[in-house]
């Protein structure tokens, strides 16, 4: 009994100190350290993406090749993921160091690497193709002065409208809501006259509406939370009113709420701002609602405050073959290859020159194209904004449930954006 | 010899269970996030957390889930094992229903209770279409009802389990005693309270604690039906951990303090279910 436990003891001791040396782990390049990532472009990279397989296989094979055929003795292993297993998979692979050499990631899971530096610095890395792109979506990439990945990638929103809905309403013929305080005005209407709800307001949206509306969410270098303005103060309080009116759906604040493309679908909602994307969903769940859809303007083209969405191509720092894999970021991210895949999806590229093309200019034929044409006039013509990189998905969240009991009735307003305020600074504080 | 056998298990478990385990104690006295990093920071995240009022609440929502369900699941599961192991006409199907929540993942139960308790779910359309109400009852979108709606799913998919457990214990009463006290005299009530239960004493002290366990732990019906809301009222210890450290938080060395609190709470648990097990041994 003795022995087991003199050799029991240094045993665990040894174990626990291995295994305390594998828990702090880094794996990545030291912090704020510029890298190389010049020299020749040469050898084996892995590269991954986020659910794109088997839809685009061609498309991506296709680039590959390409860039094989120019940069010889080269070779891309491409690897599709999940898009919700992405943040886990990505947040093990930087504990373990194994991170793919190129990432197509979206703006959430890209945040905790950008904020421990673990991402090449495109700034410098991508210094002579910069001005490709569009302002906002590179700006959205950015993480205190570090740029974190090239724009690939955009979405922005468009206005869908259940037409049928609204000639209830006896709001036919009647210009779109100009921005968030007017949806608000005419969603109290529709509630009033038809029993249905006007929007959902969601966890995602809530950020982008108080934007729009002047809020700036964080302050300048994005260490404290600002949440708690007159503007943010006033919109709370309308939505605990159109809550209370059935302007929006009463299950809106149960945190795990039914998305809102399917209240919209169920002929619950008679706006829906989204991603033109969701089109072909709706027609494929409810074709009796797409034959009812009417499209308008972002909402935020009011207020010159149209929210973006930005899938970004990263290099991690660790990566062991740096020069061929920031070449073949340059190269995905290209108008040329970036149009071409837009022409295929419902996506639109980031580059100035591909949403120059006359795909985006074309007169629409059917709701697709028409919301195409849309989308890409609030891209170019400006009204995108940048939402600060720290008001990323765990803001939102911890935003949308501090402000869920306001919108109740059960506190006011003010108290709650300004516990809001509170928790989201501990938030930015702990980073 | 024995080695042979148990070596390779212990392999597995020291690797599988026991490294993530020590891996978190280590994280615990870090400022690590869930990509990777931290440096040593001793108790400060300990500290952090003493002073962390929304921790506390949620402990506090995570006890009075304890002290509601886990009374009201040993009540009704003894209830309902004795009423099965009765002989009585239809019994069986009663067994069948009641086990079937065993057979369910616990998200399915989680969704399928999300549409029965909506606004415009289930019950409301039934209790509206008996004009019993005038205005949808709130059950998942309001403060003071979520909670106990989210108590009533953990009470439906637990009573199962338990009432087994329970109806197994029951099986190895004895029948001698019971007759003895029939031919006293003495009603099925009162052999019930007074043969039937001293008998399997042990097995429900041991359902409590189980189900006191399982309820420390409980995440899926709130990340599922609620998401921790309406604002944070049905956010439970392990729904903080995950918000902190899993997602979309980055704080692994705060969220694995916040296991280590967790782990010594369910330590409590089972250190009370030890001493009452051997209490009603001697």
């Amino acid at each position: 009994m003795v022995r087991r436990t003199v050799i029991s003891g240094p045993l665990a001791v040894a174990s626990a100190l291995a295994l305390a040396g594998c828990g702090l782990s880094d794996g990545s390049a030291p912090s704020g350290e510029q890298v190389d990532t010049s020299g020749e472009v040469t050898g084996t990279i892995t590269f991954q993406t986020l659910q794109l397989s088997p839809t685009f296989d061609d498309y991506i094979e296709g680039v590959i090749a390409d860039f094989e055929q120019q940069y010889p003795g080269t070779t891309v292993t491409w690897n599709d993921i999940p898009s919700d297993s992405a943040a886990r998979k990505t947040n093990a692979d930087a504990v373990a160091n194994s991170l793919p050499d190129v990432m197509d990631l979206d703006t959430a899971t890209l945040a905790p690497l950008a904020r421990k530096d673990l991402v090449v610095d495109m700034n410098t890395a991508a210094a002579d193709v910069k001005d490709d792109f569009v302002d906002t979506a590179w700006q959205s990439l950015t993480f205190g002065q570090a740029s974190a990945a090239l724009p690939w990638y955009l979405n922005t929103p468009i206005l869908m409208k259940n037409s049928e809905l609204l000639s209830e309403a006896g709001l036919a013929g009647e210009p779109d809501p100009a921005g968030y305080a007017e949806l608000v005005e005419v969603s109290a209407k529709i509630a009033a006259a038809t029993g249905k709800a006007g929007f959902q307001p969601t966890e995602i949206g809530l950020p982008c509406y108080l934007l729009s509306l002047g809020v700036p969410l964080v302050n300048d270098d994005g260490t404290k939370a600002v949440v708690n303005t007159p503007e943010a103060v006033a919109f709370i309080e309308s939505l605990a009113e159109l809550h209370r009116s059935g302007g929006i759906p009463a299950d809106t604040v149960s945190a795990q709420q039914r998305g809102e493309i399917e209240t919209f679908q169920e002929g619950k909602t008679a706006y829906l701002e989204t991603g033109g994307s969701r089109l072909k969903i709706i027609e494929e769940n409810a074709p009796a609602v797409y034959q009812q859809i009417t499209l308008g303007k972002p909402l935020g083209v009011a207020d010159e405050g149209t929210w973006l969405v930005t899938h970004g191509i990263a290099v991690p720092k660790a990566s062991e073959n740096l020069p061929t894999a920031v070449a073949f970021a340059k190269f995905l991210t290209s108008s040329a290859n970036q149009l071409a895949l837009a022409k295929q999806s419902s996506v639109f590229p980031s580059t100035t020159a591909a949403l120059d093309d006359a795909f985006f200019q074309a007169k629409p034929t059917d709701l697709v194209t028409e919301a195409r044409s849309i989308a890409a006039d609030s891209l170019t013509d400006g009204t995108t904004i940048v939402r600060p990189a720290s008001a990323d998905a765990e803001f939102a969240a911890a935003l949308w449930s501090a402000v869920q009991p306001a919108i109740l009735g059960e506190v006011p307003a003010e108290r709650a954006l300004a516990e809001a305020e509170r928790k989201l600074t501990t938030i930015l504080e702990a980073r | 010899m024995p080695l042979v056998f148990v070596g390779p298990v212990l392999i597995l478990q020291g690797t599988f269970l026991f490294t993530p385990l020590v891996n978190t104690f280590v994280l615990a006295f870090t400022d690590a996030s869930t990509v990777g990093g931290g440096s040593f920071i001793g108790l400060d995240n300990f500290t952090a957390l003493a002073n962390d009022g929304d921790f506390w609440a949620a402990v506090g929502r995570t006890f009075a889930y304890l002290a509601v369900t886990v009374p009201v699941i040993v009540v009704l599961s003894t209830s309902l094992a004795i009423l099965v192991n009765t002989s009585l006409r239809g019994s069986s199907v009663v067994r069948v229903l009641l086990f079937s929540p065993m057979v369910m993942p616990l998200a399915t139960i989680a969704v399928m209770f999300q549409f029965v308790l909506d606004s415009d779910g289930l019950i409301n359309e039934v209790l509206t279409g008996l004009q019993l109400i005038a205005e949808p009852v709130p059950f998942l979108s309001s403060s003071d009802l979520a909670l106990f709606s989210l108590m009533l799913v953990t009470i439906w998919k637990g009573c199962a389990l338990s009432t087994l457990i329970t109806l197994a214990a029951l099986q190895n009463v004895s029948e001698e005693l019971d007759e003895a006290a029939s031919l006293d005299g003495a009603g099925w009530l009162r052999r019930t309270w007074s043969v039937t239960l001293p008998q399997i004493r042990g097995t429900t002290i041991l359902v409590g604690v189980l189900v006191s366990i399982a309820v420390l732990r409980v995440f899926a019906e709130p990340y599922i039906i609620t998401g921790g809301g309406p604002g944070t009222s049905t956010e439970t210890i392990v729904l903080y951990l995950f918000q902190k450290g899993v997602s979309p938080g980055t704080q692994a060395g705060y969220a694995s303090a916040i296991s280590l609190v967790l782990f010594v709470f369910v330590l409590a648990a089972a250190a009370v279910s030890w001493s009452l097990t051997r209490r009603s041994r001697t």
